[in-house]
Parts: structure tokens; sequence; C-alpha cells
């Protein structure tokens, strides 16, 4: 197939709408039919008719706190595209909704905007009041914010994370050697955060939304992670 | 944050249920987390049934419901009208998400499940549901009387790659034809099934 010459084969378009086209070949056809009205035509007519296809699906209602769990993940979501970290693979988690393996494949595609983040990093440490000890600032991976430690102490800077459903709280975590410890619990539109705890190099900061009271154990994806310097 | 959240919201319920289901999605690419609401509000029965009927199990159609209307927050603003309505972007999104799960979760029904069986039934079947909204009934129906004029053959193969996640190639394996045939099959039943489609419009 020379995808700028040629039109698509039927198989192609159909193999493309269906989802099985590798990703050299996906790009190849997405490239063609940028291009190529007649084939983008055929293409959209069997997608329309594919679509249509679910609606054979018996008809059946999603549980009523879909919706507010879908808008919670949402509004916790940075609107810029973010890089995935190292807290993903970090913790083991019991596959809920959001479940810590769907987070890393979720998020790996993305693309840092380092620039981004540098702004805010710069802008949470001019915000914070300055310590005789030398604070480091990490950048949040997730939602716009940073953790600023200061000897073994860290703050989170909480502003950027959005409104929950009622009944659930933001949890932060300490995550050292696989494990994750709990550090404290927060409210949306709370301002510095302190962690509960010490922290070292190399550990990880995560935030998870949380039944009311906290968790023992993370039971969600981390909304947000940053890694202590 | 509350700034924030304001500074998003730029639609409000009763706005967004007069617009277009293109004009949600320019909405959401907005970061108009209101829209994105209504957009399931209108959708989220529909994406949540085609999961559930892909992957057979609540917890895993909860979770590609979700990663779907997620992905229409994320990537709204990639969305082109030339490639089709914002409708069947959705339905295509949901469908990758919950056929990738089964093919992930090898959840698929293994083995010599009859052709005429559960499927088959569902589909040439309207099952009434109170539930349903108008809209979801009338292109059910819709739906099951085009399925109803395509040769078995034909949408057997379309049903079985479209609600099981079989590739082309499995479905030859399985159901011991050449893999031309499978290929020229379903495309020729998607064909007819739009063609079906448009002349009930």
């Amino acid at each position: 197939m020379n995808p700028d010459s040629e039109h698509l084969h039927d198989e192609d378009l159909v193999a493309y709408a269906l989802g099985e086209s590798d990703a050299a070949r996906a790009r190849a056809i997405d490239g063609h039919l940028e291009s190529c009205d007649a084939c983008r035509r055929e293409y959209v007519g069997l997608l329309d008719a594919l679509g249509t296809m679910a609606f054979a699906a018996p008809g059946r209602v999603p549980p009523p706190d879909l919706r507010a769990s879908i808008l919670a993940a949402a509004a916790n979501e940075s609107p810029a595209p973010i890089v995935s970290g190292p807290a993903a693979a970090a913790v083991p988690g019991r596959r809920g909704r959001w479940s810590w393996a769907s987070l890393s494949s979720g998020w790996g595609p993305r693309i840092a905007i380092a620039g981004g983040l540098a702004v805010v990093l710069i802008v949470v440490l001019l915000a914070l009041p300055q310590d005789t000890s030398p604070s480091r600032s990490a950048p949040l991976v997730g939602v716009h914010g940073a953790v600023v430690v200061t000897d073994h102490r860290a703050v989170l800077d909480a502003a950027g994370f959005g409104p929950l459903p009622s009944g659930r709280t933001y949890e932060m975590w300490v995550i050292h050697g696989g494990a994750a410890r709990p550090a404290g619990l927060f409210t949306p539109g709370a301002g510095n955060v302190p962690v509960r705890g010490a922290v070292a190099p190399g550990d990880v900061i995560a935030v998870t939304a949380e039944p009311a009271g906290g968790s023992p154990q993370p039971t969600s994806t981390p909304i947000a992670h940053a890694q202590v310097q | 944050m509350t700034e924030i959240a304001a500074s998003r919201r730029t639609t409000t319920r009763a706005d967004a249920m007069h617009l277009s289901d293109e004009a949600l999605i320019a909405q959401i690419a907005r970061g108009d987390d209101d829209a994105l609401g209504a957009f399931y509000d209108r959708f989220g029965r529909v994406v949540y049934s085609l999961a559930l009927r892909i992957v057979r199990d609540t917890q895993l159609a909860e979770e590609a419901t979700q990663e779907a209307f997620l992905a229409v927050w994320r990537t709204a603003g990639d969305y082109r009208a030339s490639r089709g309505s914002a409708r069947t972007w959705l339905l295509t999104l949901a469908h990758r998400r919950a056929v990738d799960r089964v093919r992930f979760e090898q959840r698929r029904v293994v083995g010599n499940v009859p052709l005429d069986d559960t499927t088959e039934r569902e589909i040439r079947e309207v099952i009434p549901s109170a539930e349903d909204e108008a809209w979801v009934v009338f292109e059910r129906e819709r739906l099951v009387r085009a399925l109803r004029q395509i040769p078995d053959g034909e949408r057997e193969l379309i049903e079985l790659a479209y609600f099981d996640g079989y590739t082309q190639s499995e479905l030859a394996d399985r159901l011991g034809l050449p893999l031309g045939t499978v290929k020229r099959r379903t495309f020729t039943g998607l064909g007819r099934l739009r063609t079906l489609l448009e002349a009930e419009r």
C-alpha cells in the first residue's frame, strides 16, 4: 500500500475501523485519510455503520456513582500533557476503577511539558517561606503543583487539586522501598499541606482519592505524584 | 482552586442539554466539565451497555466507560468532524477500550459457542427496557430492521468482530474460512448495513 498515491483497500479500512491495524499501518492509513476525500468518506461511512452496532447491546444502566467518578477523575487531570513517573509501578494496589496499572498504561505515552512544570516550580519556590536549610522542590506529575522538601520534611502545594465527590478525601502517601505509608489527608482547596513523617531522597510522594477518613493502603490510582530529590 | 473550576465552567447544565453533540465536544475541549457531564448524561448508558456487552463484567465495563469519557476529556481538541459525528467518535473510543480489555483479559468466550447463540438472539429481537430513552429505542429498532436484511454469514462476522473482539484472522481460523473470504464478507456486510441504515433515515 502506498498511502499517498493509491486508494486504500477495503480491507484496510475495515481493519482500521475495527482497531486491528498495527501502529505503523494505522499511521499510514490515518495519513492517507487526511488527504483523500474518497477514502475518508468510505471510512466515515463504515465507522458510522459500525458505531450503530452499539445499539444492539442490551440496554443496561451504569451504577449511579460512575458519573461523579468520571467527573472527579477529569477534574483532577492536568489539562496539559504530563509525563509518567516511577510511582505508578512502585505500589501494588487492588484493582479498582482507577487501577495503578491503568495509570502507567494511560499516562505512559504522554509528553512532558518541562517548561510549564519549571514555571510552576519557580512560582512555588517563590511563594513558600524561605528556610535556613536549603529546600529541594520536585514538580508534581498529574496535577499542577510541587513538593518542597526541607531536611527530611516535605510540604505539598495542594492548591491545584480539584473538587471531589462527597464522601471522598485526598490522601497523601510516602512510597519507600515499594511500600506505601499513609502521610495525611487534605481537602480540595487546601494550600500547603505538611506530609506526615520523614522523607528521604528517592521516596515518591503520591496522592489518591480515598473514602472519607482515609485508607490504610491506597485503594485507587494516584492522581499525582512527585519524587523527592 | 474554586477560581480554576469557575474559569473553566462556561456552560450551565441547562445550556448544555440543548447543545449538539459536536458543540458539546467543542465545550469539552475548552475544559468545560459541565459539558462533559452533559455528554455523559446523553451517552453514558449507551457506552456502558456496549462495554458490558463486550467485556461481560460490570467492573471492567465501568472501567472501559470511564476510560472512554476520560479519553473524550483529554482529546476533545483532536476531534475532527471530517472523520465522523461526535457520537461515532465516542462509540469508537468506547469500543476500542472495551475490546482492548477483552483481548487483554482473554475474557471473551473461548471455544465453540454456536454462532446462533445469545448474540444473534439479542440482536434479532428488540429487547425492550423501560429504562431506555426514546432515541435509543429508535436507534435500536432501526438497527435491528437493517440487520435482519443482511445475509447471516455477513451479519455473524460483523457481530463476532464488533462484540467479541475477534480479529479477521481469528475469525478465519475459528470458522474455517479463508482469510480473504472473512475480510470480503465483513466489508460487504458493513457496506450493506450502511446502505440500509442510511435508507432508514
